[in-house]
């Protein structure tokens, strides 16, 4: 059994084992507690040289890490919180997306960015919230969104192995997980979807710790007689439409679970897409759901009603299939 | 005073790389006001010096990354000119493709990888190659070129401290015209101290006269020299002029830089100053001078010619809308 830290970890100390071009760096990234434990022992494995602690300088050491990938190296820059990667923006946006654009695709920039959404208590506005979509927004960007465990580490390896500029999303709430994971670490494919719950009455599409979330309403359900199917998506740029199709095509009914806001969000993205495919018409309206949009409060008793809640989206779901 | 040990083949070779990008921003001009260039061009007229003084000391395998004022380093470090002039064209021959255009000059060959338009965009990518030439053990360096301007944004000073702690070989070279757009940098900064400030940050530093090439020539071989044995970064200030408007090839506008006028910024010009070297040093090499001149802007004229040949088939044959009529485009 293996942490989702642990397993990260595993899946970082094999890429590197693998290719002497991989390094990572990040602010804190030799810490004791190594990133809740996704950095821990590569130091002492690589030595200091493949995993080095760097200033507080989030931009300057995007575009380092663009400068190394561009000079054929695949770097890994570890961000304890995505926040932090605000500051890192024009490095990201109009650097790392970007380049291989502007040189007419002469090159790319092997970077894999992990940041982490501090979903756990009081974290509050800045260290909490999902930006998952301001990044999917971006051409060439891969984001990369897992769900579990038994994923996490092999879409990390599937990112550190991509030739495209990758933001890796990590949930706070999963690194308190443990499974069973399968070694050495086998990479998946970045843009395939993953059916975690098959089901017949409505079509579940989820992220990141939601998915987790969708499969416990769904078992709810099934004392209704409603039998949901899940559906992980597991990167969102590049995005498996065909998935999403395939299953509303068998269950006409759609709910989205999303760990970021609504406006101009997953849902309204899954909307384009079944909306825009004229074959896919719905029995039903699409039911989203996902946090509040406001700024995480601090307070326990606010934050509870910040996030989506089970029973909820469980009673939502049956409103919508009874029609 | 007489340059006694001047080698004559140096300043053969520096009035050369001089002239050509002289002759081909000149050649800019024409074709920007013939509409088969369409795109901002911020053009190096008169900033030449720095480019050529400090890329001629360096080695081809040095990595260089460049701003959106990267005609005279691209040309200078031996970036193809037909692919810079298709890519000026916006043809799928140009050296990127089309997708870059004038600020985004770039050549994997010449080792110029990357231009950015965004200020001291370049500059953290430019500590991120130096890591990596660094680790490869040999003794290549990278070489950022940024503006005055840039060195206001935050970036400029997280990468100073990243490569000082870091001991990345990595030169910066700050081409100082005092001028942002057109914001003095007295304007923009409480101390425009740029090697003061770099030094603070433990990255050594020197100014130097940047219209005058054989200055900025022997100071960044010096400075590179001193940087492949220590791998250590650098910044170079070259001190320079602007002789045309920030953007496009129009006339420099009046009422800036108020301390100076235009006039005398001409009577102080790298071209001048070169050639004005080459005549009291090289007396008997005047006509070879001027015709190496000729046959440089023949050659260039050849390649724009070709390029505007092949942008008029395109233009027919995709149907591109005409542009709008060319703003006023005099010489300066
Ligand atoms: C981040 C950013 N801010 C503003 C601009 C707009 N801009 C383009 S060039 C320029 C002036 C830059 O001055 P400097 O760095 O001194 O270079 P120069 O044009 O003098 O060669 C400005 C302000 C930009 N491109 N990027
Ligand atoms: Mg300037």
């Amino acid at each position: 059994m293996l942490s989702f830290g642990e397993a990260l970890a595993y899946a970082t100390k094999q890429a590197m084992e693998h290719d002497a071009r991989v390094f990572a760096y990040g602010e804190g990234i030799n810490d004791p507690g190594g990133f809740f434990g996704s950095t821990a022992g590569l130091k002492e494995a690589f030595s200091e040289a493949r995993c080095f602690d760097v200033p507080n300088s989030e931009d300057a050491l995007m575009g380092f890490g663009i400068g190394a990938s561009l000079m054929g190296y695949r770097p890994l820059f570890v961000n304890l919180r995505v926040e932090f990667l605000m500051l890192a923006m024009n490095q990201l946006v109009n650097h790392a997306a970007r380049l291989p654009a502007m040189s007419g695709y002469q090159y790319t920039i092997p970077l894999t960015v992990r940041a982490i959404v501090g979903k756990s208590w009081g974290q509050a506005a800045q260290h909490s919230s999902a930006l998952h979509s301001m990044f999917a927004n971006i051409p060439d960007l891969q984001v990369v969104v897992p769900s579990s465990v038994e994923d996490a580490p092999r879409l990390l390896l599937a990112s550190i192995l991509s030739d495209a500029p990758t933001v890796f999303i990590e949930i706070k709430s999963l690194y308190d997980c443990k499974a069973l994971v399968h070694l050495p670490i086998e990479p998946l494919p970045l843009g395939k979807a993953h059916v975690v719950r098959q089901g017949s009455d409505i079509t579940c599409v989820a992220i990141s710790d939601m998915v987790g979330f969708a499969q416990r309403v769904s078992e709810q359900l099934v004392a209704d007689g409603i039998e949901a199917e899940v559906l992980d998506l597991r990167s969102l740029a590049p995005l498996d439409s065909a998935a999403i199709l395939n299953s509303v095509s068998k269950t006409k009914r759609l709910a989205v679970f999303d760990i970021g806001w609504e406006p101009f969000g997953l849902a309204a993205e899954v909307a384009r897409i079944v909306s825009t495919s004229a074959y896919h018409r719905l029995d039903a309206p699409l039911l989203s759901i996902a946090r509040r949009h406001e700024h995480t409060p601090a307070s326990c008793f606010l934050e509870e009603q910040h996030y989506a809640n089970e029973e909820h989206a469980a009673n939502s779901i049956r409103a919508l299939v009874r029609g | 005073m007489a340059l006694t040990n001047l080698p004559q083949q140096l300043l053969r070779d520096l009035h050369e790389k001089m002239f050509l990008i002289r002759a081909v921003e000149e050649r800019i001009k024409v074709e920007y006001a013939s509409r088969r260039i369409r795109g901002p061009v911020h053009l190096s007229i008169g900033q030449e010096a720095a480019a050529v003084g400090v890329l001629h000391a360096c080695r081809q395998s040095d990595v260089c990354v460049s701003t959106h004022r990267n005609h005279a380093h691209y040309l200078a470090k031996g970036g193809s000119l037909a692919g810079m002039v298709d890519e000026l064209f916006g043809l799928d021959t140009g050296c990127c493709k089309g997708y870059g255009g004038s600020m985004h000059l770039m050549d994997l060959n010449a080792n110029l990888i990357l231009s950015s338009a965004i200020l001291a965009g370049s500059i953290p990518i430019a500590s991120g190659i130096a890591f990596a030439l660094k680790n490869e053990g040999t003794k290549r360096v990278c070489i950022g070129f940024l503006g005055d301007g840039a060195t206001d944004e935050g970036v400029f000073f997280e990468t100073l401290n990243l490569a000082a702690l870091m001991k990345l070989p990595l030169l910066f070279v700050v081409e100082n015209n005092a001028i942002s757009t057109m914001t003095t940098f007295s304007k923009r900064q409480a101390v425009p101290d740029v090697v003061g400030k770099a030094e603070r940050f433990g990255v050594r530093g020197m100014t130097v006269d940047g219209n005058d090439v054989l200055s900025v020539y022997h100071a960044a071989q010096d400075i590179l020299q001193g940087m492949r044995q220590t791998h250590e970064p650098f910044v170079l200030e070259t001190v320079t002029d602007r002789l045309c408007a920030h953007v496009g090839p129009i006339v420099y506008p009046s009422g800036i830089g108020a301390d100076d006028t235009l006039q005398s910024r001409w009577m102080r010009e790298p071209m001048l100053i070169l050639n004005e070297k080459l005549r009291s040093e090289f007396p008997d090499q005047l006509d070879a001078s001027l015709a190496r001149e000729r046959n440089l802007r023949e050659s260039v004229d050849q390649v724009f010619i070709r390029g505007a040949q092949r942008f008029d088939a395109d233009a027919l044959r995709l149907q591109l809308p005409a542009a709008p009529p060319a703003q006023d485009v005099r010489r300066v």
